[in-house]
């Protein structure tokens, strides 16, 4: 995975995904530096909108497929 | 008889080239301020793994080296502050280019005045220097910031080449409606205000634009305090040659670690 920061294109690598607290805690590194991104129930309604565009062309893709199997 | 510390600063190629090279001869630390190896060559490129797993130092990445007392490198990382003891000190902090003073440009004080590195940081986020920038240079932070620029939505660039254009920089392919180079161009006086609204040339010329951008020739980056000019333990790995070259700073990195290993070896 790859983030861009204000220093450039930096890697960053999961070292795992717990629940805490009631949050999804992805913990890992940002090339060397310790990262933690926390994804509590208040981002599941952003999260939703910055995914529906994606969902939407992956169902219909799925769908065509489904479909063209069929046919 | 302890085994000799080294660090180097710098953890692009010439820094791990380097490390690599005093493997096995000393404990080898790497500083960098940016949490990755690589340098402007980049964390990606295959060079820079191969050389990162090569070198077998110990790596400090996103750590600033602050102070060198000549005996230990005060550096600041996200758990703090630590004091490296170290037989010698490699700096291999990398190159600048040129600043105003250095260049000889003279005239007023407008906005827009500003170094190739920082309008290459700003044009890769979105932010141009300017509409029609004016790049002083023909070599590799030059062509590093025309491109930018351009690829940020600069309107037209003109490159200012002092020298001519630096080898390795063919000009075919280039947008020329918005890439304009001038060979031997030397800007002598910045004028404007409250922006940069022209830029002198040494044949008397006046060139319109909105921002000088000074991307000529490299002078060394040196910012630890204490390690700055020539000393007794402390090596300067930092090639000079535009356009730098994967090549010319593996072999700075190696004449650093030759330098090193007299150093350790002499009384």
């Amino acid at each position: 995975m790859k983030v861009t920061s204000p220093i450039g294109e930096l890697p960053f690598t999961v070292r795992g995904v717990t629940l805490h607290g009631g949050r999804v805690v992805v913990e890992g590194e940002l090339g060397a530096w310790r990262s933690r991104i926390e994804v509590s129930r208040e981002d599941i309604p952003m999260l939703a909108r910055a995914f529906r565009g994606p969902l939407i062309a992956a169902g219909a893709a799925a769908a065509a497929v489904v479909l063209l199997r069929r046919l | 008889m302890a085994e000799p510390r080294v660090v180097v600063v710098g953890a692009g190629i010439t820094g791990l080239s380097c490390a690599g090279a005093l493997r096995g001869h000393a404990a080898v630390a790497l500083v960098d301020r940016v949490p990755v190896t690589g340098g402007v060559h980049g964390w990606e490129a295959p060079e820079t793994r191969e050389l990162t797993a090569q070198s077998g130092a110990r790596m400090l990445l996103g750590a600033t080296a602050v102070r060198w007392d000549g005996e230990h490198l005060l550096v600041i990382g996200q758990d703090g502050a630590e004091l490296l003891p170290a037989d010698v000190l490699v700096v291999a902090t990398g190159t600048r280019p040129l600043g105003r003073s250095e260049l000889g440009i003279a005239g007023s004080r407008p906005a827009g005045v500003v170094a190739a590195t920082v309008a290459v940081h700003l044009a890769e986020n979105g932010l141009l220097v300017g509409r029609r920038p004016l790049v002083v240079g023909g070599g590799d932070w030059a062509h590093r910031a025309a491109g930018a620029l351009l690829a940020a939505g600069a309107e037209r660039v003109t490159m200012a080449c002092p020298d001519g254009v630096l080898g390795g920089y063919p000009e075919q392919d280039e947008d020329i409606s918005r890439l304009r180079k001038i060979h031997g161009a030397r800007p002598v006086s910045v004028g404007g205000s409250p922006r940069v609204e022209y830029v002198e040339l040494a044949n008397g010329d006046l060139e319109g634009c909105d921002a000088l951008v000074l991307a000529h020739g490299a002078v060394p980056l040196r910012n630890v305090d204490g390690a700055v000019w020539e000393g007794p333990r402390a090596v300067y790995a930092q090639p000079l040659a535009d356009p730098a070259g994967v090549d010319g700073a593996r072999r700075a990195g190696r004449e650093a670690a030759r330098a090193v290993r007299s150093l350790l070896e002499s009384p």
